[in-house]
C-alpha cells in the first residue's frame, strides 16, 4: 500500500479559501448577485467573520484541508469524508443563522456547499461506499440536496405554516384555524365526491379506449391513439373554456339550441364532465398498457377449453385488467384533487380545495388557512399515492419492464367490439367539438350576444399578451433541459447504483407526481420568500418550479430507456477504464438520445401548460401565458381566453410534431405515454 | 502452467472477502490466491457467490468485507476504472451504436492512445482472436461466436493486469461452446495472462483450468486442479456437482499410507484415500468405474430403467444398497434391457472414500 496525497481535500481546501476570501458568501435580499466593488467584498464570508465568528470556523476548516491535502495518508477517503460533511453541515448552518434580513444566500453560500458536497462525494466513492467515482457520488449528492430543498423543504413549510404562526409553535392552531373554517366539510365533501365519481367515469371511459385501440381490427384505433394526445397539449382552462361556450348562460347547447338561460352548468355538472375530459386519455394510457401486456396465451388456452369468446373476455381478459383498472382509477383520483384549472374557471359556488388554497391565498391573505387546506389536500393525494404503490404493488419505477408478450391478441366479441367503436368514435367527435369550440371562440366578437366574425382578439393578444408568451417561451425552454438533465440522472443513479439512502431519494422524487401543485406552489412561497433562500418574485423560482414538478417526465423517460439497455455495457466500459461521467457521454446518452429528446419535447410542453404551482409564483415581471388566460377568464373575456389559449395549443402541437420527426414514430410514442403519465 | 513469461500478469489474493445483499449473505469469507499467468475457474450452482466474487474483483460491487489484492496493490475500494482488470461478459456487451473496430478501440481511445497506435493494436488482437476484415460491420451483424471473439479482442488490448470472464460461452450452442473454450484457454496460455473464469458447467470447469475454485452458498467449497477435485473430492457437494456420482455405504476394513481396504456390499477393493477412520464409511463410486457382468460375484442388482446415449448408455440398476447409476462406454453385450439381473464390479480408479462430513 503506498501513501499518497489527497487531491481532493487539497483542491476543496485551496477552493474553500478562495471561497472565503473573495466570493460574497451573502446577498441583499432580493437580488441573488450583490453589486460589484465595496459591496461585493462586504459580503464574502472574511469580511462576516467579525459579526458571525462561525465564518472563522470555516476558514480553519479550510486550512485544516489543504493541510490534509498535503500529508501522505494511507486512506484518503476518510478526511474527505468527515471534511465533506463537516463542511456541508457548517455552510448550511452558516447560511442559516447569518442570512437573516436583509440578507440572503448568495453565490459563496453555494458554491461553498458545492465544494464540501464534492469533497465527501470523493470520500464516498473512493471509500467504497458508493460503488462508482466521484462524479456519480456528487451527481448523488447533488440530486438529494435539490430534491430535498425544493420538494421536501417546501412540503415541509406548509406543516410548519400550518402549527405556527406569530406566536411561534402551537400545534392546537391546526384545529384552530379549521374551527374558524366553516366550509371545511362542503369542500372536502365537494373535492373527494368530484374525484371518486371522475374516477369512476374516466376508467371506464379509458377501459372502453383501450380495449378499442389495442383490440379491435378497425382502422378507427390510430384515431383513438391520437386521442391520447389531446391532454399533453391542452392549456388547463381549455375544456373549462370550451364547456361555458356550449352549456354557460350564453352556451351553445343551452341558450342557442334549447333556448335556456342557466349558469346550472356551473359546480358539479360542469367539472365532472371537464375533469373526465381531461382524465380519461390518462386512465386510457394505463389501462392500454397492461391491455397489451396480457398474454395471448392465457385467452388461447381459455378457448381450447371451450369457453367461448365472450366468457373468455369475461372470465381471462377482465379480471387480467383489474389491476390495470384500479391503477387508473387511483391516478384519476390524484389528478382530479390537484386540478386546479377545471374548478377555478368552472367551479362557481362549487368549492374544492384547490381552489380554496388559491383564494386563502389571494383573496383572504390567511397563509395559515392555506398551509392547513394545503395539509389537507396533501393527506388525500398522498393516502392515493401509497395505496397506487403499495397496494397494487408499483413500489419501484426501477423495476419497469418493456417487452410486450409475442403472439396475437384475441379479438373482441363482434358484439362488444362495434358497442366500443361507436361509443370511442362519440366521444372523440365531442372531445373533437370542444376544441373547434375553443378556435371558434377566438374569433367572435362577445359569444352568444354578437356572434360577428372579428380578429379583435388576436390584435388585442398580440398588443398586451406577446410579453407573457415571450417569457413563458423562453423560461420552459430554459427549463426543458434542466428537468431532462436532473430527470435523467436522477433515472440513472437510482437504477443503475446502489448506495444508502436510494430508496428514499427515489421516493421523494417521485413525490413531485404525487404532491399537488396548488400545494408545492404555497410550499415554494412559504418556503421561498424570506431568508435564508429568497427566491420569490424571481424567474429563478419559476424555473426550478417547472424542473421539479416536471422531472416525473424524465425519471419517466429515463428509466423506461435504462431499462433496454444491458447494463453491462456500461460495466465493460467501465472495466476499459472509462470514468463514469465518460461511460454516460460515450455509452448511455448515444443509446437513449430518443427518450431525452421526448423529455425535453414533454417537459417544454407541460412548463408552457403549468399553472397550479406557478400560479403562486409569477409575478408582475414574470408573467406567464396561463396566469393571463386566467386573469382573462376570470373576467368573463373568453374571446381573449380562447385566442390565447388556441396559440398555446399550435405551439405545443408543433412541438411534439417536431419530436415526431426528429426520433421517429414508436420512440415518440414511448415518450407519450411517459408525458401523459408522469 | 504457464506458456511464457508475462511480464504484465499480476497475482490476485482475496483476504476473506464477503459480500450480503440485504440479509442474505452472498460471498463468506472467500480467500484466494491466484498466481500470475493462471487461470482459475469459479465453478458452483446459480447464486453460489461465484459470480459477485468476480465482480468484486472488477470492482462492479462494492466489498462487503475483506480485501482485494492485483499485483502489489490493495484494490478493495477503488473504482473499476482504476483497476486495470478488463471483463468479458455474459452477453458481451458490445456496444450496438459502435462498429466492431471501435468497441475494440474503445478502451484505448479513452486512454487517450495515438491515432496510428489504436490501429495497430485493435488490428492485431482482431488478427490474434481470428476476426481479421470485419472492423466496419455493426455488432448485430455478427453471429454469437463472432460476438464472443470482438468481446474477447476488446479486453485482449487493453493489455490488462487479470482478465475476467463471466459465463462468457453460455448464450453459444453446444458445439461452439466446445471450440470457443479451447481457444480461449490457447490464447491465455500463449498471453500468459492470469484470468479468472465464472461458469456453472463443470465440464467447460475441468477442460479449460489450471485449478477449480468450487463454490456452494457462498463457501469455497475445494480448490484444486481438476483430476485432483474428480479422483479426490473434499466432500460430497463437490463429488456431486463435477461429474456423475454414486454415493454408497460401504465398510473400511485398513487404512495406511493413502491407502485403504473397503468392502462395498460382497466386493473388496484397495483404493487411494485421504487419511480416513476404519468403520462404516460412505463411498464415491463414478458411474464410469462400474462395470456390469453377466455372472460372477460382484453386487447382485437388477436394470431398472435404460437410456441410450449414442457412445454410450446409461443404466439404473436396483440393488441392495440402492439405485445405482452405471455408465457403459463399451456396450460389448449390446443395450441391455430393463429387467436382466446383472452383477456390478467396482473399479478401484473411480472409488474414493469420502471424508466424514464436518
Amino acid at each position: 500500500m503506498t501513501a499518497v496525497g489527497n487531491p481532493a481535500c487539497l483542491l476543496g481546501g485551496l477552493g474553500l479559501l478562495l471561497t472565503t476570501a473573495v466570493v460574497p458568501f451573502l446577498s441583499r435580499e432580493g437580488q441573488l448577485l450583490p453589486g460589484v466593488g465595496r459591496e461585493w467584498l462586504s459580503l464574502t464570508a472574511l469580511s462576516l467573520s467579525g459579526r458571525f465568528p462561525g465564518f472563522w470556523v470555516l476558514a480553519v476548516l479550510a486550512l485544516a484541508w489543504v493541510g490534509a491535502g498535503l500529508l501522505r495518508q494511507d486512506h484518503p477517503h476518510r478526511p474527505a469524508l468527515w471534511g465533506g460533511s463537516v463542511g456541508s453541515v457548517l455552510v448550511l448552518w452558516l447560511t442559516w443563522v447569518a442570512g437573516v434580513k436583509p440578507y440572503a444566500f448568495g453565490p459563496g453560500a453555494m458554491l461553498a456547499l458545492a465544494i464540501c458536497l464534492l469533497v465527501l462525494a470523493y470520500g464516498l466513492s473512493q471509500g467504497g461506499y458508493i460503488r462508482a467515482d466521484t462524479f456519480v457520488a456528487g451527481s448523488i449528492l447533488a440530486l438529494a440536496f435539490f430534491v430535498l430543498l425544493f420538494i421536501l423543504f417546501p412540503i415541509f413549510s406548509v406543516l410548519r405554516n400550518s402549527v405556527m404562526d406569530a406566536g411561534g409553535l402551537r400545534p392546537g392552531l391546526l384545529l384552530e384555524t379549521l374551527g374558524r373554517y366553516t366550509a371545511l366539510w362542503r369542500v372536502v365533501r365537494n373535492s373527494l365526491g368530484l374525484a371518486i365519481f371522475v374516477g369512476v367515469t374516466s376508467t371506464l371511459i379509458g377501459l372502453a379506449f383501450a380495449l378499442a385501440a389495442a383490440r379491435s381490427r378497425s382502422r378507427l384505433t390510430i384515431l383513438l391513439r391520437a386521442f391520447s394526445l389531446l391532454p399533453l397539449i391542452t392549456p388547463p382552462f381549455v375544456v373549462g373554456l370550451a364547456i361555458i361556450l356550449l352549456f354557460g348562460l350564453q352556451g351553445f347547447v343551452t341558450s342557442q339550441l334549447l333556448g335556456l338561460k342557466t349558469r346550472g352548468i356551473f359546480g358539479f355538472p360542469g367539472l365532472a364532465l371537464a375533469q373526465t375530459l381531461s382524465f380519461a386519455p390518462v386512465a386510457f394510457l394505463v389501462i392500454a398498457s397492461v391491455v397489451e401486456s396480457v398474454n395471448p396465451a392465457l385467452e388461447e388456452a381459455s378457448l381450447t377449453l371451450r369457453a367461448g369468446p365472450w366468457g373468455t373476455f369475461r372470465k381471462v381478459t377482465l379480471p387480467l385488467l383489474r389491476p390495470g383498472l384500479a391503477n387508473a382509477f387511483l391516478l384519476t383520483i390524484i389528478e382530479s384533487l390537484a386540478d386546479f384549472g377545471n374548478p377555478i374557471v368552472l367551479g362557481g359556488e362549487f368549492e374544492v380545495l384547490s381552489t380554496e388554497i388559491y383564494f386563502s391565498i389571494i383573496g383572504r391573505f390567511d397563509q395559515t388557512l392555506a398551509a392547513t387546506l394545503g395539509l389537507i389536500l396533501l393527506s388525500f393525494s398522498l393516502t392515493v399515492f401509497l395505496l397506487q404503490r403499495y397496494w397494487l404493488g408499483e413500489r419501484s419505477y426501477v423495476v419497469v419492464t418493456g417487452k410486450p408478450p409475442s403472439g396475437k391478441p384475441m379479438p373482441l366479441p363482434r358484439g362488444l367490439e362495434i358497442g366500443l367503436l361507436a361509443f370511442c368514435a362519440a366521444w372523440c367527435a365531442f372531445s373533437l367539438a370542444i376544441y373547434l369550440f375553443v378556435v371558434y371562440g377566438g374569433f367572435v366578437e362577445i359569444w352568444g350576444i354578437n356572434d360577428a366574425f372579428t380578429l379583435r382578439h388576436y390584435r388585442q393578444l398580440m398588443r398586451d399578451g406577446m410579453d407573457a408568451l415571450q417569457t413563458t417561451l423562453i423560461l420552459a425552454g430554459i427549463s426543458a433541459p434542466l428537468t431532462a438533465t436532473v430527470g435523467i440522472l436522477l433515472a440513472y443513479v437510482v437504477v443503475r447504483h446502489r448506495f444508502p439512502g436510494r430508496g428514499a431519494l427515489e421516493f421523494s422524487s417521485m413525490l413531485s407526481f404525487a404532491v399537488p401543485g396548488t400545494v408545492i406552489g404555497i410550499g415554494y412561497i412559504m418556503a421561498f420568500n424570506q431568508s435564508p433562500f429568497l427566491l420569490t418574485g424571481t424567474a429563478t423560482i419559476l424555473v426550478i418550479s417547472f424542473i421539479f414538478r416536471n422531472m416525473p417526465v424524465g425519471i419517466r423517460s429515463g428509466v423506461a430507456a435504462l431499462a433496454q439497455i444491458d447494463q453491462a455495457l456500461e460495466e465493460a466500459s467501465v472495466t476499459l477504464r472509462a470514468s463514469f461521467a465518460t461511460t454516460i457521454r460515450r455509452v448511455v446518452l448515444p443509446l437513449i438520445r430518443p427518450a431525452i429528446i421526448s423529455a425535453l419535447v414533454f417537459s417544454f410542453v407541460r412548463s408552457v401548460t403549468a399553472i397550479s404551482a406557478v400560479v403562486f409564483l409569477v409575478s408582475a415581471k414574470w408573467q406567464l401565458s396561463t396566469k393571463v388566460i386566467l386573469d382573462q377568464a376570470e373576467n368573463g373575456r373568453y374571446g381573449l381566453a380562447t385566442a390565447y389559449s388556441t396559440v398555446l395549443i399550435l405551439i405545443m402541437a408543433a412541438a411534439i410534431a417536431f419530436m415526431y420527426l426528429v426520433v421517429g414514430k414508436r420512440a415518440a410514442a414511448g415518450g407519450l405515454e411517459g408525458g401523459g403519465l408522469a | 502452467m504457464t506458456a511464457q513469461a508475462n511480464p504484465q500478469a499480476a497475482r490476485v489474493v482475496l483476504e476473506g472477502v464477503s459480500k450480503r445483499f440485504g440479509q442474505t449473505v452472498a460471498v463468506d469469507q472467500v480467500s484466494l490466491t491466484i498466481e500470475p499467468g493462471e487461470l482459475v475457474t469459479l465453478l458452483g450452482p446459480s447464486g453460489c457467490g461465484k459470480t459477485t466474487t468476480l465482480r468484486m474483483v472488477a470492482g462492479l460491487e462494492t466489498v462487503g468485507g475483506g480485501r482485494i489484492y492485483i499485483g502489489d496493490a490493495e484494490v478493495t475500494h477503488l473504482p473499476p476504472n482504476a483497476r486495470d482488470v478488463t471483463m468479458v461478459f455474459q452477453s458481451y456487451a458490445l456496444f450496438p451504436h459502435l462498429s466492431v473496430f471501435e468497441n475494440v478501440a474503445y478502451g484505448l481511445r479513452v486512454l487517450k492512445r495515438s491515432e496510428a497506435e489504436v490501429q495497430k493494436a485493435v488490428r492485431d488482437v482482431l488478427e490474434l482472436v481470428g476476426m481479421p476484415g470485419l472492423e466496419g460491420r455493426s455488432p448485430g451483424a455478427l453471429s454469437g461466436g463472432q460476438q464472443q471473439r470482438v468481446a474477447v479482442a476488446r479486453a485482449l488490448v487493453m493489455q490488462p493486469k487479470v482478465l475476467l470472464f463471466d459465463e462468457p460461452l453460455s448464450n453459444l450452442d453446444a458445439k461452439l461452446r466446445k471450440r470457443m473454450r479451447e481457444e480461449i484457454r490457447l490464447l491465455q496460455q500463449r498471453l500468459g495472462i492470469t484470468a479468472i473464469y465464472v461458469t456453472h458447467d463443470q465440464a467447460e470447469a475441468l477442460a479449460i483450468s489450471d485449478r477449480i475454485v468450487v463454490m456452494d452458498r457462498g463457501r469455497v467449497s475445494q480448490i484444486g486442479a481438476p483430476g485432483e477435485l474428480y479422483k479426490a473430492p473434499g466432500n460430497r457437494f463437490v463429488a456431486e456437482f463435477i461429474g456423475e456420482a454414486n454415493f454408497l455405504p460401504a465398510q473400511l476394513e485398513s487404512a495406511e499410507d493413502g491407502w485403504a481396504g473397503i468392502r462395498i456390499g460382497p466386493q473388496r477393493l484397495r483404493v487411494q484415500s485421504r487419511p480416513v477412520a476404519v468403520g462404516p464409511v460412505t463411498v464415491l463410486a463414478r458411474p464410469e468405474a462400474i462395470r456390469i457382468t453377466a455372472g460372477g460375484d460382484g453386487l447382485a442388482g437388477t436394470i431398472q430403467k435404460v437410456s441410450y446415449l449414442g457412445s454410450s448408455a446409461d443404466y439404473t440398476v436396483e440393488t441392495e444398497l440402492g439405485p445405482i447409476l452405471v455408465t457403459d462406454y463399451t456396450m460389448v453385450g449390446g443395450v441391455l434391457s430393463t429387467g436382466t439381473t446383472v452383477r456390478l464390479e467396482f473399479l478401484p480408479h473411480g472409488v474414493y472414500p469420502l471424508p466424514a462430513t464436518p
